[in-house]
């Protein structure tokens, strides 16, 4: 799969996940695959990528341990103070929408069973995709050295001046 | 049901296994680390449904960690009321 291809992939399933903020108390929703790849969102930019890997790979090592004991998990619900996170398997993957405390189950639950079933295939494609190659930054650039002013061989300076 | 101390120490069993305490503390382990990195504060309660099975967990009054594995007969909507979920 070439990247343009993966950017539509992505960008079909960022429009379908669009569709879950029509329920009310709907902040925003990520996929993440099971080698922790966020492959989709629709989710504040105060959300970098880099905080939805970390989070989407806890979630994902938390299925992982649930299958370890021989539970193959469909859906979860984590309730924390003001605000929850409802989990849907999606192949291998998750879709992991964060709502408000407040919002409407019902339709949470309804719209997040359509949304699986629209980006099911997509995900299944990208899953398929090898993870891509994280090269190492380069190393910083050495600080410029200060040049000390060096007076030639046999000669002392003092604040600029040749001395004896 | 299983009654697990914050350190994840096994307070009550009935019913459970070691294997559930073990994978329910390091689940509320990663669930609050979930919640750390999305900004969410105070796990209260969890609850998953398997293709076989059901699971609930809740934090009560005294910081447990109180997991249930009901029977798929059972009615948890009260309980899912009472716990927000």
């Amino acid at each position: 799969m070439t990247g343009a291809e993966a950017t539509a992939l992505s960008d079909g399933m960022n429009a379908s996940l669009a569709t879950l903020k029509d329920v009310a108390g709907i902040a925003g929703s990520f996929v993440c695959t099971p080698n922790g790849r966020v492959v989709a969102r629709e989710i504040s930019a105060l959300f970098d990528d880099a905080v939805l890997v970390e989070a989407g790979s806890r979630l994902v090592r938390m299925r992982e341990a649930f299958a370890a004991g021989g539970d193959e998990l469909e859906v979860g619900v984590v309730r924390f103070r003001d605000h929850r996170i409802y989990l849907k398997s999606v192949g291998d993957s998750l879709l992991c929408i964060l709502a408000e405390g407040a919002v409407n189950m019902p339709s949470l639950r309804m719209a997040a069973n359509l949304v699986g079933r629209r980006i099911g295939g997509a995900v299944a494609q990208l899953e398929a995709e090898p993870p891509p190659i994280r090269t190492p930054p380069p190393p910083p650039a050495p600080p410029p050295s200060r040049r000390m002013a060096e007076a030639p061989p046999g000669m002392r300076r003092f604040r600029g001046r040749p001395v004896d | 049901m299983l009654r697990l101390s914050p350190q994840g120490a096994i307070l009550r069993n009935n019913g459970g296994s070691e294997e559930l305490a073990e994978m329910m503390a390091y689940v509320r382990r990663l669930t609050d680390l979930a919640g750390e990195f999305l900004g969410l504060e105070g796990f209260t309660a969890l609850e998953c449904t398997f293709t076989k099975g059901r699971c609930l967990a809740f934090v009560d009054s005294n910081g447990d960690t109180v997991v249930l594995r009901p029977r798929p007969e059972a009615n948890l909507q009260a309980l899912r009321d009472r716990l927000g979920l």
